[in-house]
């Protein structure tokens, strides 16, 4: 090909690839972006037509935000819930998946796909035992009926993530550690462990992006007490008149540790969200 | 101790017993209360056992049977969508030419980590006829449709679907091709293939299992879709996108507490995800499980 042609194509690519860019932009990253500029407006500014795209930004959203008391309440409980489902799936499902990695026994592929498709239960299904089971013990609207209800999906999660992990290890490592007289628990501890220490990490942090987004179960076990973040939308739908400022301020709150978190675990997030089937 | 930690089964017996408690002993409990007619606010002994007639209830009720349209209306045109959408996207993010993929792919996963509930929100603001971002937007080609009422509830509700989740099937489907073996292409462009007969008859075959798997997952989630729905729409108006899960919701706790009737309905659905999630499982059983 002639230089001239090259440079025709040269200019092609790059007009295909900057509009693509732009509407991929304006259709996938522009919603976000204007939720949050949304939280910077004061009232006048929200419902000025046409929308303002440049504008003095106020803080006054977040400060009517901070002031409701259930905004911190909610906050609190979303970090206690999680905190704690995320802690006990994982001593749960680490043990879990050590069987499934490095074990060989009669049922074992029906055992981890039996987990695998408890990750599956719709939510909606689930939660009426749930709300029938927590009230007969007493514990609607605690933080505790949602730690247990979390593991519901961490487990499942969690086991199949970290065996996953598991497997890359080579059998050989702790093998040579067997014959040379350690346990199966210093095997595991010392060595398994360790060695997943990345896989680890990226499996709690999907386990806490999506035990923070939760919605369904809170807002059926929960009323006032052990609320969390998710739910706050049910403050603003009988409302929604006139505080967009303030729920959109209430949902960059809410978004933002879970974009951050994801952009963290991003070479993990498809895995994680494919249950393993896709590996990047 | 030792000898113990010896067997498989004492590694897996904590995971186990703690998911039979808390998943198969609820799910029995949902069966045995989709048995009985039960309203809600009432004392647990006022039950009365009505064998399956809250199933054939269910099956008769025009509710459901709407109800269960509109959520197949719902998923297969989001899914749709999602897949077209997405293998455009993936395609266009394999361009070798393409700078600032990172940044892109960065975007993408922005609309996926948006809480649901905050998502469904956010987009009732946006499709304010008076006030909101999209209608701004469509006024540049005349157009002004009310996303509030009957006719376009539903597509609004697809709408957030189809923002929050393509970029997962993207995500997939460009892991799926950049993993695609160059062989059969090269041989392909040897023979004189055109660019549609290549993506016809080696990219998509060779996509096939990834498809599904995105596919089915995009699927299983959709049908069970309520967080979004509650805060966009409310199942609203009318009965306009009152999705299955939304059904359960009214039937239960919101305008009747009928929680048998409810239960029998979640039995249905927790049904079809079974069974979906057997065919999921039986493609990551037969492939190997990298892209």
């Amino acid at each position: 090909m002639n230089s001239a042609g090259t440079s025709r194509v040269k200019a092609v690519d790059a007009i295909v690839d900057v509009t693509g860019t732009l509407i991929l932009v304006f259709l996938f990253l522009f919603p976000f972006l204007w939720m949050v500029s949304m939280s910077f407006k004061d009232r006048i500014q929200t419902f000025q037509i046409p929308p303002l795209w440049f504008f003095q930004p106020t803080l006054e959203n977040y400060r009517a935000l901070f002031a409701r008391e259930i905004f911190g309440t909610y906050f609190v409980n979303s970090v206690a819930v999680i905190v704690f489902s995320v802690l006990v799936s994982f001593v749960l499902a680490a043990p879990a998946a050590y069987a499934l990695s490095r074990f060989d026994f009669k049922g074992k592929k029906d055992i981890s796909f039996w987990i695998l498709s408890v990750r599956m239960a719709p939510a909606i299904a689930v939660v009426i035992p749930y709300f029938f089971l927590g009230s007969f013990m007493g514990i609607l609207d605690t933080r505790l009926i949602l730690i247990i209800a979390y593991l519901s999906f961490n487990v499942p999660f969690a086991t199949w993530m970290l065996k996953g992990f598991m497997d890359e290890i080579p059998t050989e490592v702790d093998e040579a550690a067997l014959i040379d007289g350690s346990s199966r628990f210093q095997v595991f501890s010392r060595l398994i462990i360790p060695l997943t220490a990345n896989g680890l990490a990226a499996t709690s942090i999907l386990c806490l992006i999506q035990s923070w987004n939760e919605f369904t179960f809170a807002l059926f076990l929960t009323t006032t007490e052990a609320r969390t973040l998710p739910t706050i939308v049910t403050q603003f739908l009988t409302f929604q008149g006139v505080v967009w400022g303030e729920m959109s301020a209430a949902a960059t709150i809410t978004v933002l540790p879970a974009v951050v978190f994801a952009i963290l675990v991003r070479k993990h997030l498809i895995t994680g969200l494919s249950f393993g089937a896709v590996k990047e | 101790m030792k000898k113990f930690l010896q067997s498989p089964y004492a590694w897996l017996a904590p995971a186990l017993a703690a998911l039979f408690i808390i998943t198969i002993v609820p799910t029995f409990f949902l069966f045995f209360t989709s048995l009985h007619h039960w309203e809600l606010g009432f004392p647990w002994d006022e039950r009365v056992f009505i064998g399956l007639k809250n199933f054939s209830h269910t099956l008769q009720n025009p509710l459901f049977r709407s109800a269960l349209v509109r959520t197949l209306i719902y998923t297969v045109s989001a899914v749709t969508v999602q897949f077209i959408l997405g293998f455009l996207i993936a395609s266009f993010l394999s361009r070798r030419t393409l700078l600032w993929r990172g940044f892109l792919i960065g975007s993408l996963i922005i609309p996926m980590t948006v809480t649901p509930s905050i998502a469904g929100l956010i987009w009732r603001l946006y499709f304010n006829p008076t006030y909101g971002i999209v209608n701004y937007l469509l006024g540049f080609i005349n157009l002004q449709p009310n996303w509030y009422g009957y006719e376009l509830a539903l597509l609004s509700a697809v709408i957030v679907e189809v923002w929050q989740w393509t970029p997962f099937v993207t995500l997939i489907l460009l892991a799926g091709l950049s993993a695609l073996p160059r062989t059969p292409f090269e041989a392909a462009m040897v023979d004189g293939a055109s660019r549609f007969q290549m993506l016809w008859n080696i990219t998509l075959p060779l996509l096939r299992p990834i498809i599904l798997i995105a596919l089915l997952l995009r699927g299983m989630d959709a049908l069970k879709m309520f967080d979004v729905i509650f805060s966009l729409t409310g199942g609203g108006p009318a009965d306009a996108t009152e999705l299955i899960s939304m059904l359960i919701y009214r039937t239960g706790f919101y305008h009747t507490g009928m929680v048998g009737r409810a239960s029998a309905i979640a039995v249905f659905l927790l049904a079809a995800i079974i069974l979906l999630s057997q065919f999921l499982i039986k493609i990551l059983d037969s492939e190997p499980k990298s892209a």
